[in-house]
């Protein structure tokens, strides 16, 4: 291998090159980790199933199952509404805003905590009943 | 069936079969050095190209004939469906956006082949075989998984119509956009491997496609504004940037092209980074490629998902070739990809543009690991989770707030070495307008430290740029002796690479100001009678009526909302929830009242059976300055793209003189 003196590098800088990149990838690393530790940064889906098998979750989840038909009632700003797995059924509360796919049979996503057999949702995702692909 | 539409099938098999004689014709010509094969591997791309035009004519011909013999014309558009959606409905589908693409693909390698400089054979010889590979991938898509000439029996009488939420002016111009940025970046990938098979490793191939570059990254850029602006103005949260993955999917190849563009300007003018600019494009394209693979196979939703689509399990292999392909031939040419200069100054305009660059880097790979995670998460530990925006976020306010201050910084150093002093002298005048915005703010009753140092930063760069406008000027009205008006345009015209990249810098800069604004955004929900009214931010709304009208196409309800301010009464808002006929959905339609200073924003999302309307207000501070400074955006890429081409002589000067010479310093 031919190097003209340009070429070169030496030790030193290569060194300094090494420690330098590896300082950036170590900031960098470290900043994704504690992002990652974030609340809310990174939650497991759930099913009905599940939920019900770890009784009572004291932080954040999504509980994912589909919008048992006939079961959606409103009050106010308050929907209530049970997420079936087809197994168990778990009734589902919140004041946030439904969106526009929320209906019977619609697969849905609720985020919030579970405790005495009542989860509280704090924000509910929906996806139509496959009638076509959403880009949402 | 028409007789157009029976033709778009048999026109994929004849744009697939030019595309693999352009293949085979380019390699050889490449191989041989012959100008003959090369010639005519050129024209079979152009064939390719006719046939893959003639295949989308047919095809928004029968959307427009709403022939529902073909199955994609019935699931993605109706009778009742107006003129502009039907032809929106061409790439509303994953068949008909891959045939879109397909026709941008081959037609754009037309272009860059035809008008590609003659005194290098072999580049283009090469090029065009990279680009006939890429084609041959997705015309292969088109003739066997995702056939948009699919037919259905029986004939349905109606079509079940384009999803709601795309019926928007935003999805008319948004998709198209991002398509045409993704596929745009074909040339300059093409071009760069040619370089490395070839060997000519000079600047020539980023030089020769240096428009293709900065176009398909201004059309990129658009095309996400607008999609944030199609969500913020449709979708009714408020918001306007979710990190979801499909978003994730155009903003990653957008970060490392940002990358790419910054740091082509050392190689062109210290010919360093040989080998990182050629892995910077190389990983642009393969994220403009997984991003359309994201978008169009349902990996998004779960793996299971993905697996089950017909295209998922084509894209990955073809990602991995072109990966190891790419990865293998930089390797392979390391030797020949050594810099000729080196760093000589931590103090330099080429650090700041390598720290740029690790940013850039640093915050695709963020966004490639926050889309990635949950798949892989699945796939190792069956565990399905989702990654949120905490995580986004957390990442990228620090390394966007250290981007914003580097691109007040960096225009100001000088290349290769500036003394600690010269620097002091001309960044005090900016920092000092830093410190003063965020000391009025703070005084002001501003607490929240991010937004104070976004601010302060925000208040930096534009000063810094400002101050490099007006240096400009300065020479102009000197030694031309003409007004400051006339000596600003001149200072652009003259050097628009160089003001047209200021200009887009002072575009972010007004985007970054108004996303920092969302940190003061204010949120209520409240269920309104009639005549009820509620209190957002310093507005008092007022539920005034409702009025019900029904169309072909949809039920409407219109609210009408009076908005007072201070108790000033300050105009009506008509926010609608209507319901789909077609598509059996309720879909809301926002109504903003919108401004520099803050937007009232104003979405139903609901009626109850007694008409009281569940309404849903935000205040958005500063929303008004992310268009504007888009707009801003665009501009300077005008003048950027404006700018006359490096002339020929002027590159192979380049090549062939500067490089011995500075090899020898």
């Amino acid at each position: 291998m031919q190097e003209t003196q340009s070429h070169a590098v030496d030790p030193p800088r290569r060194a300094k090159f090494w420690i330098g990149g590896a300082i950036i990838v170590a900031v960098l690393a470290g900043l994704i980790l504690w992002a990652m530790t974030q609340p809310g940064a990174a939650s497991d889906y759930i099913t009905p199933t599940e939920l019900a098998a770890a009784g009572s979750v004291d932080e954040q989840v999504q509980l994912a199952g589909i919008v048992e038909p006939d079961s959606i009632e409103r009050d106010g700003l308050i929907t209530t509404f049970v997420v079936t797995d087809e197994t168990i059924d778990i009734t589902v509360t919140t004041d946030a805003p439904m969106p526009d796919a929320f209906q019977d049979s619609s697969e849905v996503v609720a985020i919030g905590t579970y405790e005495g057999d009542t989860f509280t949702a704090s924000k509910v995702l929906a996806k139509c009943p496959s009638k076509f692909k959403a880009k949402v | 069936m028409t007789s157009l539409a029976g033709l778009g099938g048999p026109s994929l098999v004849a744009a697939l079969g030019f595309s693999l004689a352009a293949l085979v014709l380019c390699v050889v010509g490449a191989i041989r050095n012959s100008d003959s094969f090369t010639s005519a591997g050129r024209r079979a791309v152009g064939m390719s190209f006719g046939f893959t035009a003639l295949a989308a004519v047919a095809l928004v011909t029968a959307l427009f004939a709403h022939d529902f013999s073909l199955e994609y014309v019935a699931k993605y558009s109706s009778l009742s469906l107006s003129g502009p959606y039907t032809l929106g409905a061409f790439w509303g589908g994953m068949e008909g956006s891959l045939l879109f693409w397909t026709v941008l693909l081959t037609g754009f390698s037309t272009i860059a082949l035809e008008r590609a400089r003659a005194d290098n054979p072999r580049l283009i010889a090469w090029a065009g075989a990279v680009l006939a590979g890429v084609s041959v991938f997705f015309l292969m898509l088109l003739v066997l998984p995702a056939s948009p000439f699919a037919t259905l029996s029986p004939v349905p009488a109606d079509g079940s119509g384009l999803n709601p939420l795309l019926q928007s002016p935003g999805m008319m111009i948004h998709p198209p956009l991002l398509y045409t940025g993704f596929v745009a970046f074909s040339i300059p990938f093409a071009f760069a491997m040619a370089a490395l098979l070839s060997k000519r490793l000079d600047a020539g191939w980023f030089t020769s496609t240096r428009r293709w570059t900065l176009f398909a990254w201004s059309a990129l850029s658009i095309g996400i504004v607008l999609g944030g602006a199609w969500a913020y103005t449709e979708l009714g949260w408020g918001g306007y940037w979710a990190w979801d993955p499909v978003e994730n999917a155009s903003f990653m190849p957008w970060l490392t092209a940002t990358a790419f563009l910054h740091s082509v300007v050392i190689q062109e003018k210290r010919q360093m980074l040989k080998i990182w600019n050629v892995s910077l494009i190389l990983m642009t394209y393969a994220l403009a490629i997984f991003g359309t693979f994201l978008t169009r196979s349902g990996i998004l939703s779960s793996i299971h998902t993905f697996t089950e689509g017909p295209i998922g399990k084509w894209f990955l292999p073809f990602l991995a070739l072109m990966l190891l392909g790419g990865i293998g031939i930089v390797l392979a040419r390391l030797n020949e990809l050594r810099s000729v200069n080196r760093f000589d100054s931590l103090m330099s305009r080429e650090s700041a543009f390598l720290a740029n660059n690790v940013l850039f880097v640093a915050a695709a790979f963020t966004v490639l690991w926050g889309t990635v995670y949950p798949i892989f998460a699945e796939v190792t530990t069956g565990v399905r989770l989702s990654v949120g925006p905490p995580f986004f976020n957390s990442v990228f306010i620090p390394l966007g707030l250290a981007i914003i201050g580097l691109t007040g910084i960096g225009p100001l150093i000088s290349w290769k070495r500036m003394s600690k002093g010269a620097f002091g002298r001309i960044v005090r005048v900016p920092l000092a307008i830093g410190v003063v915005v965020i000391t009025t703010l703070f005084a002001l009753g501003v607490r929240s430290v991010g937004a104070l140092i976004a601010f302060g930063l925000c208040a930096f760069t534009s000063a810094a740029i400002v101050s490099e406008f007006a240096r400009g000027s300065r020479v102009h009205r000197t030694r031309n002796t003409v007004g400051p008006v006339r000596a600003l345009t001149m200072t652009i015209s003259r050097n628009r690479r160089r003001y047209g990249g200021y200009v887009v810098h002072l575009g972010v800069v007004l985007i970054v100001i108004g996303l920092a604004g969302a940190a003061f955004r204010t949120e209520r929900h409240a269920l309104l009678d009639e005549g009820d009214s509620m209190q957002v931010g310093s507005y008092t709304l007022t539920y005034a009526d409702r009025t019900q009208t029904t169309t072909d196409e949809k039920q409407m309800n219109v609210a009408a909302i009076e908005v007072s301010s201070d108790s000033e009464p300050i105009g009506t808002l008509y926010p609608q929830r209507n319901f789909h006929l077609a598509q059996g959905q309720p879909q809301s339609e926002v109504a903003i009242r919108t401004g520099p200073v803050e937007d009232l924003y104003v979405v139903i999302t609901s009626f109850d059976a007694d008409g009281a309307a569940a309404l849903r207000a935000f205040v958005n501070p500063l929303t008004w300055w992310i268009w504007v400074g888009a707009a801003i955006m665009l501009g300077g890429m005008a003048i950027l793209l404006s700018s006359p081409s490096p002339a020929r002589v002027s590159a192979r000067v380049r090549s062939e003189f500067r490089e011995p010479a500075a090899a020898a310093r």
